[in-house]
């Protein structure tokens, strides 16, 4: 089967069935919307399925797949219809989201008309290209925390991770938790940009809550003067433990070893602003190796569109110009979650529910949870103040960026 | 390579869907994806690239890479880190002539 | 320093991006269209980011898209049959 010559119209069509297009979906319907949402994945909850870490707020278990299964009944029970292992591959103004059903399996309608459209596609990884990197073995740390919390598979025996960030630090505890030895946690090949020992710490300073060892949560307090960040990063030891794995604060990737697959990783010796230090090569053996490089909001479908973007290295890339509404420039079309920007599933939650008090407003649907927009908006700002972590410190500061922008171009491309 | 008794999420159900992966016969768990079935039988090698004739395997796990792509039933090409089998289905690196 | 994939979904090497912008490409797009990268199945999915951060990116501020390696409809592989569909309707 393939897709039919057919098709459905609704109110809204959510691309993408993650925390904010799941929540989005589960408010318009209930105010009375007819919503699909459509995913390429077999299961709804996109990456909050695979989350699993112990929450640094009250020490309870984080279980992504728990919150995936709830948020997608909860929006089910709204009312809103879900169509999984479909691709969105175009949209078009009116709007037509065009559909293929890339295993042939299933199938459904070639396309969606819709009076608004929730583009929630999330993020890509940011790739780290090293000798050794195609190699099967070497995957991205999001391919790693999926294997492992969702499908129950190790990514390896002995694993190695590369690049140090609130995401390759909590998948690399929960592949421990699985039973995976994790041989060490090492810094990316000195030419990936901000690399650096130096940079590497600046950037974990404000997660210190989720580092157990002492000497990190000092650091959140003090790593934020520079002057600080340059001496911490000359004091700081060789190797942290972090619920016992090697944190190899000196030490970074040089090329990914194996012939047919990963059989090891040569490693050196760097100085606090990135430096190899000669003599100091070393290999280790493993089956596996998780990269690490940031991720970077998924912002194709709207690329296709006229509408303007902005760069922002505070939100991890380049976003689609929208209000603090999360309005576009296009009327009828909507943004939230990754795609405008890394941040976490609590965040992206936040932003469905904001979105959908927007939708439920444009299309005069009656809405029974009623609400107000430019307050939930604020709420928001409130929020990210109080999270225990943030992708980037400066997440908000981003935002704001987003919002003048939009305030400049007077809401159109 | 398969995950058993973790401490914190519950176990899933048990193999039970056959289908074949160029040629070798595996089991797979109802709606898991080719991909996670081949890795915790220990094959990582999935294809090999068009230009260099390198190996290749789950790069991305999520869709995004075509890394992963294999053919079903000789017919289509599939991303193996999203695509379940289902009882009976031949996957392969390689298309064959008819 | 060992050559490494860039593309790979096209076999594109970091020496062939090097050797793409030393004979005057000064953009992703232009190591796009030298090259091949980014013209494979993920469509520069994944290599974008790395020609970019090889060859720079290229403006700031308001832009009118998100890369100078374009994007294009369909933004996933679509089977003949799906766009066959379109073309009837």
């Amino acid at each position: 089967m393939s897709a039919e010559e057919t098709t459905e119209d609704f109110d809204l069509v959510v691309i993408g069935g993650g925390p904010a297009g799941l929540t989005a979906a589960r408010d318009v319907a209930a105010a009375g919307g007819r919503v699909m949402v459509v995913d390429e994945n077999h299961a709804m909850g996109g990456k909050l399925r695979g989350q699993l870490h112990e929450d640094p707020a009250d020490s309870s278990w984080w279980k992504g797949w728990e919150l995936a299964e709830q948020a997608e009944k909860d929006a089910v029970d709204a009312g809103a219809q879900m169509m999984t292992d479909v691709v969105a591959w175009g949209l078009e103004p009116g709007w037509t989201v065009r559909l293929t059903y890339p295993a042939g399996r299933t199938g459904g309608p070639s396309q969606l008309t819709s009076r608004a459209v929730l583009v929630a596609t999330g993020a890509v990884e940011r790739p780290m290209p090293v000798a050794g990197w195609t190699l099967p073995g070497a995957m991205t740390i999001g391919a790693a925390q999926v294997l492992t919390n969702i499908h129950r598979v190790k990514p390896g025996h002995r694993v190695l991770v590369v690049g140090m960030d609130v995401l390759s630090l909590t998948i690399a505890r929960a592949m421990q938790l699985a039973g995976v030895d994790v041989v060490g946690i090492v810094l990316p090949p000195t030419t990936v940009e901000g690399s650096s020992p130096r940079a590497t710490l600046s950037r974990l300073a404000p997660m210190a809550k989720l580092a157990p060892a002492r000497y990190m949560r000092l650091g959140g307090h003090f790593l934020g003067w520079p002057w600080v960040q340059a001496l911490a990063s000359r004091l700081v030891p060789r190797t942290l433990r972090m619920w016992g794995m090697p944190l190899q604060l000196r030490t970074s990737l040089v090329v990914i070893q194996g012939t047919d697959q990963v059989t090891g990783a040569a490693l050196v010796n760097v100085t606090a602003d990135g430096t190899p230090i000669p003599g100091s090569e070393r290999e280790v053996a493993v089956d596996a190796v998780c990269l690490a490089n940031g991720l970077i909001p998924l912002n194709e479908l709207l690329a296709t569109l006229d509408c303007s973007f902005l760069r922002s290295p505070d939100l991890g890339g380049t976003v689609p110009v929208h209000s603090d509404t999360l309005r576009t420039q296009l009327d009828g079309m909507y943004v939230a979650g990754n795609t405008i920007g890394i941040e976490s599933a609590k965040i992206a939650e936040k932003q469905g529910a904001l979105v959908a008090l927007s939708i439920i407003d444009d299309l005069g649907l009656s809405s029974r949870r009623g609400g107000d927009a430019a307050g939930a908006a604020l709420d928001l700002v409130g929020a990210r103040r109080t999270m225990e972590f943030q992708f980037d410190a400066n997440v908000q500061r981003g935002h704001d960026d987003v919002q003048r922008a939009w305030e400049k171009s007077g809401g159109r491309a | 390579m398969r995950i058993t008794g973790h401490p914190v999420l519950p176990d899933l159900p048990a193999d039970e869907v056959g289908f074949t992966f160029n040629g070798e016969p595996y089991t797979a768990r109802e709606g898991e994806p080719v991909a996670a079935t081949l890795l915790a039988n220990g094959v990582r090698q999935l294809r090999v690239s068009p230009v260099a004739v390198e190996p290749r395997g789950i790069y991305c796990g999520i869709g995004h890479c075509y890394e992963c792509r294999v053919w079903l039933n000789n017919d289509t090409q599939v991303r193996a880190c999203l695509t379940p089998a289902t009882e009976g289905d031949s996957f392969a690196s390689e298309r064959t002539e008819e | 320093m060992n050559d490494h994939m860039i593309c790979r979904c096209e076999d594109v090497t970091a020496s062939d991006v090097r050797a793409a912008i030393d004979a005057g490409a000064c953009n992703a797009q232009e190591v796009k269209m030298r090259t091949r990268a980014g013209m494979g199945p993920c469509q520069g999915r994944v290599c974008r980011p790395a020609v970019e951060a090889m060859v720079g990116v290229s403006g700031e501020g308001v832009l009118q898209s998100t890369s100078s390696m374009t994007v294009h409809l369909p933004i996933r592989p679509v089977s003949l049959q799906d766009l066959v569909i379109i073309r009837e309707q």
